[in-house]
């Protein structure tokens, strides 16, 4: 992952695209992202909390999220 | 699928008291690809299966009176390719070439086709031929698109799923049943199907001993022609079909007979449609009439009157295609 | 010295020729082995109970009486029955699990299992997004004033409604594994997986064990179209079993759970207005999307596609979470969605303008990134299709009942080759091994690899041996976002070059010239300019003494091969023209002809890469025709979780396929570039458009259906 960049935020460790198998960085800009995500502790596209796996939800304020 | 003991009687009185030992409790296997299925999901769970396979006097067709005397174990294919069959029943050739799978055809046979259970999608997810959940009628109230047209008063809203009763209808067939102790009857063929009050009375009129023999199909010089609307033309069942037969008496359509299939919980006889064509000319104009007829008193549900035009246009093309 | 880049498409002995797949006999005999033929010494089987409920709360699970199944080896729960976790948010969430020494008897045990349920309230219908719980997924371009006054500015407009049925992946191979812990104390596992490589570390929590002790095969697999990434749970609970019974166990789903929970491509609906000038250009687009993922997000619909220089642009995209099975990524995700929305508006513009659909699309291809590449495959698919002589204005349909009509649809598609590594070993009896944790989806992956080593190394195709699917081999990407092709023909390249370079430097003193001189063809090591100076490269070989030589050769994503070398490229545009008959008396929709025009830059297999797209047509119609997930509004079940009436294709719907490949400057002479998904975006566009030129009227929504078809033709007034 692109540490260096000031603004990156580290998404929850669960989360998984299928864009992330396929190239070694998770790119937030790559054009062609599927934008479709799942959890690796539900493989649901939702958390264990019922809500929406997405990569600006599955963030630190989120009651599941782990780093 | 539940675990059950498999019969192969070599006979009819065989294969009638293995039936009657378990009372309900029994099933009639003929090709088995719908009694597989519904096997497997659960839909029957016999405690016993009596295959009709072994039962050589079930499997031949023969000439008999003006028609044939047809096993009920001869398999679609054997019917299709039957010489007599494609003289003096075309319709029949049709519904068959028309289930477009080698595989069903080759093993599926006529008294499995007509006996076969609805293919309606809550049936087959357990809900009862008489599909209900918490008090609702899930056909009525739910995704109806497949369902009655006709016949769809009473509980029963699925469609019979035979594909040719319809034309054998229009034929004029008998279906012989044999049942408790031997007893034969004869019925007009559509004397086999009724619309079930409750889930348990099942599609057909058998009682749970009983088995259909034979089929005698009168042949003459009768015009026939079956016209189904399939989604696919590979394997798929019809949303509609209309079978037709008639003599041409100088023009004019006389004993005009018809029947309808996967309209209405049985396969459905259009008196009005029937009326119509007798003595009537034998056009487009007509063909066109009888198909409006024919769609007389649909009682179609909240989506599915799309069903009651194709109604009348396999009507009208049956017709047309028997003329030609 | 052998070099990287690509040698001219005209100078190629095996790439870009029609090659058939190599294990095409071992899959046409049956030696060939999926997941579900694995079977392994005590193995149990595995079955999932569903639930019917599409939202509830479980308070009670009883396994009792499913243990007492004789062969039942355990039975499990498989969701909390206490408050927050014990919630089911769709029909077919997994409840319970059983394993048993029969598949009968795994069966029977699921009967057994009894499940209190608390109903819940659910919404299962995804066609009215006024009537959803969903929630705003943003806006682009919002700029309503400007916009507002394109349309109403516009010399010609129109609005209409289109959208697509929510389908599932239908995978003809259910999604599954065999798993077996092995004395050794390792994991060894044979899925059904597009993700070989990676696929290992969905398992780590459930084995316990580290990645690194998780060992991956699968040689063949039956489809997975983008939902095969996962591990699953399916795949967890097998491990979780193994190793909790200490056996191996075999896991697939069944048929009618692989279609409620195998996948789930997203619904998706827009009510759009575009306009245009009166010569025919269009001025501005607006649209006012939803569409439902499930229970998972549905992702922004990316219109307007294609055309995506469109001045005036306004788009609003909202997601329905409806209790189904979640969103999963399904062939190019959101490009099918958003092509039918954008061709079927644009197709109506044309046809309000009353102008042809070929001459417009031609007319607007300067809104779009590759104007010469559309223009140049609109033309070939034209005469391919013979548009001349069948086109006519919407307005003018042909005569009769059974009416004919044309219709376009044109995508595009990125396909960047992904992060891949390959190892190349030259053995010195000349044997040739190259081992690539690559997966082959039925595609011709494995041929592809073979075909990018032998021309490489200038030998016949049987004297390599492509070793793919195993996660010992060489890391490669997944198979998504077609990416593969890319990947692997770049690091195999770069793994042979690096082989042959070692190999040259053995030859070079041999033949008394430099490594550079030297080039490798014809099952030969040669001086490039006097070719009558050679060893065969059995004798070549022969230098290596006893010891093989290797390369070990790696793409990085957009960065290339390992001397810097660029061999994929990504970026292709496809036309797709569909003819097809409408029965407008019966609804019924017939394809007559279907051409497909492809650009993928380079190509390694002609054969596979048509076949490819060949697949994709019948794809293509299959849910442009039929495909769709029926749901019970009042059970909140899937009506057609079978392939009954969850309707595919057969050959003898899908007309008469016509393919033609973009070759020669300006393709070929790009890198390789992928072609998994680009083919399968067009073909709903294509065939509604054609539809809809043939009857006159726009039926909406696919499927085209024969209720649809007569619908839109009664309420266009046009019902015989
Ligand atoms: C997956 C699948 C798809 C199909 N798709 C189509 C399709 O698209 N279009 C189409 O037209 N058809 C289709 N068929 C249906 C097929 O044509 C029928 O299943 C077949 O004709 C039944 O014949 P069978 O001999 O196999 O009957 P069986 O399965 O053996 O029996 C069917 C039923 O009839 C009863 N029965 C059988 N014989 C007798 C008898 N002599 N007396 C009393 N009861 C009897 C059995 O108890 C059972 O309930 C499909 C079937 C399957 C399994
Ligand atoms: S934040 Fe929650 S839902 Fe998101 S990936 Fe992490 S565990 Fe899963």
């Amino acid at each position: 992952m692109d540490s260096e960049t000031p603004a990156f935020v580290f998404p929850c460790k669960h989360i998984r695209s299928k864009e992330m198998y396929y190239q070694s960085s998770t790119d937030e800009n790559d054009p062609f992202s599927s934008g479709m995500f799942w959890c690796a502790r539900t493989h649901e596209s939702f958390g264990p909390d019922g809500e929406p796996v997405e990569r600006v939800e599955c963030k630190a304020d989120r009651r599941c999220f782990e780093e | 699928m539940n675990a059950f003991e498999y019969a192969m009687p070599k006979s009819i009185d065989e294969a009638i008291s293995l039936l009657s030992e378990t009372p309900g409790e029994s099933q009639v296997m003929a090709g088995g690809t719908d009694l597989v299925t519904a096997l497997k999901q659960g839909i029957v769970s016999p405690k016993r299966v009596v295959s009709l396979r072994h039962i050589d006097e079930l499997k031949s067709i023969e000439a008999s009176g003006d028609g044939l005397r047809i096993g009920a174990m001869a398999t679609l294919d054997d019917l299709a390719a039957h010489d007599g069959v494609k003289a003096g029943a075309a319709s029949i050739v049709t519904a068959i070439k028309g289930i477009g799978s080698q595989q069903i055809t080759s093993i599926g046979t006529i008294g499995g086709d007509l006996c076969q259970l609805p293919r309606d999608w809550y049936f087959r997810l357990g809900f009862g031929l008489v599909a209900q959940y918490e008090g609702k009628d899930l056909v009525a109230e739910g995704d109806n698109r497949y369902h009655a047209i006709f016949g769809n008063d009473g509980p029963a809203k699925f469609v019979n799923a035979s594909v040719l009763a319809p034309a054998l209808i229009a034929l004029g067939a008998k279906a012989s049943v044999v049942g408790s102790g031997g007893a034969k009857r004869e019925i007009a063929l559509e004397e086999l199907f009724h619309a079930p009050k409750k889930s348990e009375d099942g599609n057909t009129t058998l009682a749970s001993n009983e088995i259909v023999t034979h089929i005698l199909l009168p042949l003459g010089a009768r015009k026939n022609a079956l016209y189904h609307v399939k989604p696919r033309h590979g394997l798929d069942w019809p949303i509609v079909s209309a079978a037709v037969a008639f003599e041409n008496d100088g023009g004019k359509a006389k004993n005009a007979r018809g029947g309808l299939g996967h309209v209405a919980p049985m396969p459905w006889v259009s008196a009005s449609a029937a009326k119509a064509l007798e003595g009537a000319a034998l056009d487009e104009d007509t063909a066109a009439k009888v198909g409006a007829a024919a769609a007389e008193g649909a009682s179609p549900l909240s989506r599915n009157a799309y069903k009651v035009h194709l109604t009348k246009v396999a009507v009208k093309r049956a017709i047309l295609a028997a003329m030609a | 010295m052998a070099k990287n880049a690509w040698p001219p498409a005209d100078k190629t002995v095996l790439m870009g020729k029609r090659i058939a797949r190599l294990d095409g006999p071992a899959k046409s005999t049956g030696r060939a082995k999926y997941a579900y033929d694995m079977n392994r010494p005590g193995m149990l089987y595995a079955r999932l109970l569903s639930s019917p409920h599409a939202a509830a709360k479980v308070t009670a699970i009883n396994l009792d009486e499913a243990k007492k199944v004789p062969g039942v080896v355990g039975a499990w729960a498989e969701i909390a029955t206490a408050e927050p976790d014990n919630e089911v948010r769709y029909a077919g969430e997994i409840i319970a699990s059983v394993a048993a020494t029969s598949e009968e008897a795994a069966r029977e045990a699921l009967t057994k299992i009894q499940v209190q349920y608390q109903v819940l309230p659910h919404l299962v219908d995804d066609t009215d997004a006024t009537k959803s719980d969903g929630r705003e997924q943003g806006e682009d371009k919002p700029d309503a004033a400007a916009v507002d006054a394109a349309i109403s500015g516009a010399e010609v407009k129109v609005s209409g409604k289109y959208g697509l049925a929510c389908i599932t992946h239908a995978c003809h191979e259910s999604h599954g594994q065999v798993c077996e812990f092995g004395a050794d104390g390792n994991l060894y596992v044979w899925p059904s997986t597009q993700n070989v490589s990676a696929y290992a570390g969905g398992l780590k929590d459930a084995s316990g064990l580290a990645v690194n002790q998780i060992f991956v095969d699968c040689q063949y697999m039956g489809g997975g179209f983008g939902s095969k990434f996962d591990s699953g749970r399916w795949g967890a609970i097998s491990v979780r079993i193994s190793k909790e019974t200490g056996k191996p166990v075999k896991l697939m789903l069944e048929r009618d759970q692989e279609l409620l929970i195998g996948g789930n491509r997203p619904s998706a609906y827009a009510d759009v207005t575009v306009g245009a000038t009166k010569d025919g250009t269009i001025s501005v687009w607006s649209s006012n999307a939803w569409g439902s993922g499930g229970m998972g997000g549905a992702g922004r619909l990316g219109v307007p596609y294609v055309f995506t220089k469109i001045p005036n642009v306004r788009t609003l995209s909202k997601g329905v979470r409806t209790n189904r099975r979640g969103a999963v990524a399904w062939r190019a995700p959101g490009h099918p969605q958003a092509c039918l929305i954008t061709m079927a508006a644009i197709a109506d513009l044309a046809a309000e303008l009353k102008m042809d659909e070929l001459e417009f699309f031609l007319k607007n291809v300067a809104l779009t990134d590759r104007p010469e590449v559309y223009t140049e495959e609109l033309k070939i698919a034209a005469d391919m299709i013979g548009y001349k002589d069948k086109a006519h204005l919407r307005s003018n349909p042909t005569p009769g009942t059974l009416k004919r009509g044309l219709g376009i649809g044109i995508h595009t598609w990125g396909g960047i080759g992904n992060d891949s590594q390959t190892e190349v070993v030259i053995n010195p009896d000349g044997a040739v091994s190259v081992s690539i944790g690559t997966q082959d989806l039925g595609v011709g992956t494995r041929t592809a690899v073979a075909i990018v080593a032998a021309e490489t190394l200038g030998l016949p195709l049987d004297k390599v041996q492509a070793n793919i699917g195993k996660n010992s081999y060489p890391p490669s990407g997944a198979s998504g976002g077609s990416t593969t092709i890319g990947g692997v023909s770049a690091s195999t390249r770069d793994a042979s070059t690096i082989a042959l370079n070692a190999l040259l430097e053995k030859v070079a003193p041999v033949l008394g010239v430099t490594v550079d001189e030297l080039e490798a063809r014809d099952g030969k090591i040669q001086v490039a300019a006097t070719p009558s100076k050679s060893l065969p490269w059995a004798k070549a070989c022969s230098l290596l003494g006893q010891m093989p030589i290797s390369g070990r050769g790696e793409n990085k994503r957009g960065k290339g091969v390992s001397d810097g070398t660029i061999l994929d490229d990504q970026g292709v545009g496809g036309v797709q023209i569909a003819d097809v008959s409408v029965d407008v008396e019966t609804g019924q929709v017939f394809i007559n002809e279907f051409v497909a025009v492809q650009d993928c830059g380079r190509i390694v297999d002609l054969l596979t890469a048509e076949s490819q797209v060949y697949g994709a047509l019948i794809m293509g119609v299959t849910y442009a025709l039929y495909e769709e997930c029926i749901y019970d509004n009042i059970t909140g079940r899937m009506l057609n979780a079978d392939l009954e009436f969850y309707r595919l294709a057969t050959l003898a719907d899908v007309g008469k396929l016509k393919v033609h490949m973009m070759t020669g400057p300006g393709y070929d002479t790009r890198g390789v570039i992928g072609l998994g998904e680009p083919p399968v975006i067009a073909p709903g566009a294509a065939i509604s458009n054609a539809v809809a030129n043939a009857i006159g009227v726009r039926v909406p929504t696919l499927p085209l259906t024969p209720e649809k078809v007569l619908a839109a033709l009664e309420q266009g007034g046009k019902l015989a």
